[in-house]
């Protein structure tokens, strides 16, 4: 590949990054264990997307490219994981809230248990939902999956009812 | 609440969420690494240059103040020891200073060539420790009336030779250990990149 073409994907690769960190690091944390589990997937997905992104035509969006390739990552990185989701795991898992107000405390400890509960769910169920809360379309969801819409639809709706079960229940 | 809202109020609070920095994009690290090297590497060279004038000039002054054989024999092997360790430096050193380009790859050559330049520097640096400290010990022993016997256990012996050899060898094995887990870790890293 010539140097130009290289640093143009570079560039590319860069900007999809950096663009995408919020998305990615959430993505990725709803199928790590803890926090180093979450970075480690989290350079896994980048080392996927420097990886295919040569091979990237425009047959869909750099979005729906790049959360295929990271949902990918992520199902492989679930695969070779042999522990599971450990409530200690969750509870020391990330961002401890900058500032001691209540209501930031109160907040962060309803996104932990979220985070918890989304863990809890099945991968198919889990994987349409977490695209799902990233912003995406049934049509987006069902390019990265690779599944029909309607399919998305029925998953989705099941990740609901479990999810708020969970959520009710003691975590 | 309905299905629509309340998958609404999950995204919004799903979304929300405060992700710390960008503190595991490995290749983003490297990068602020290299670059982080590149400067730290100019300024450090501002050492090796005093440490030359100063013990240069030092060495210098003493044999041409005092005129004695042995200083003068000291003075050249001192500055040919100056010029050794400057070649050898600016030898292991090639292809390190930059990036060659502004990619991904060239982050990850340097930052390989470095890791390589730095075992092979630490164990020329060793090398020319320990040669030194001998030549040292060697010319002063054989210019002193009394023999070795008083030299071996001086202070600078002691410390120079007895007590700094050893513990630059725990040191040297040390950075060697650590040198070597990090080219590892480079060289994998070089391997994905490349799609091996």
């Amino acid at each position: 590949m010539g140097e130009p073409v290289r640093e143009l994907l570079d560039e590319r690769f860069g900007r999809l990054l950096k663009a995408n960190h919020a998305p990615l690091t959430r993505l990725a944390a709803s199928y790590a264990a803890n926090r180093s589990d979450r970075d480690d997937l989290l350079q896994e997905i980048a080392i996927a997307l420097w990886r295919a992104l040569p091979a990237f035509r425009g047959e869909c969006s750099e979005r729906t490219f790049l959360f295929r390739i990271a949902h990918n990552r992520c199902i492989t990185h679930l695969s070779k994981r042999r522990d599971t989701v450990s409530l200690e795991d969750a509870a020391i898992d990330p961002e401890d809230p900058q500032g001691s107000s209540e209501t930031i405390v109160a907040e962060e400890q309803q996104r932990r248990r979220f985070l918890q509960a989304l863990r809890g769910l099945p991968v198919i169920h889990r994987e349409v939902l977490v695209l799902f809360l990233e912003g995406m379309d049934y049509g987006e969801i069902a390019g990265v999956v690779g599944i029909s819409e309607s399919n998305v639809g029925v998953r989705l709706n099941r990740a609901r009812q479990k999810l708020k079960t969970l959520l009710e229940g003691p975590l | 609440m309905s299905t629509d809202v309340e998958l609404e109020s999950w995204r919004r609070q799903w979304q929300s969420r405060s992700e710390p920095a960008v503190d595991a994009d490995v290749i983003e690290l490297l990068r602020r690494r290299v670059l982080r090297e590149t400067r730290s590497n100019k300024l450090m060279l501002v050492w090796p240059i005093l440490v030359t004038i100063l013990v240069g000039g030092w060495i210098t002054s003493r044999a041409l103040r005092t005129g004695q054989g042995l200083d003068v024999l000291l003075a050249i092997e001192g500055w040919i020891f100056i010029v050794v360790m400057w070649a050898g430096c600016m030898w292991i050193a090639r292809g390190t200073w930059r990036p060659l380009a502004d990619t991904t790859a060239a982050f990850v050559e340097v930052s390989i060539r470095r890791g390589e330049a730095n075992l092979r520097g630490a164990t020329f640096g060793a090398c020319a420790y320990v040669v030194q400290v001998l030549f040292v010990v060697l010319a002063l022993g054989v210019a002193s009336p009394v023999g070795f016997g008083p030299l071996l256990t001086s202070v600078y012996v002691i410390v120079t030779g007895w007590i700094g050899v050893p513990v630059g060898l725990v040191v040297l094995g040390w950075f060697r250990r650590r040198q070597r887990a990090d080219l590892a870790r480079l060289r994998e890293l070089e391997r994905q990149l490349r799609g091996e």
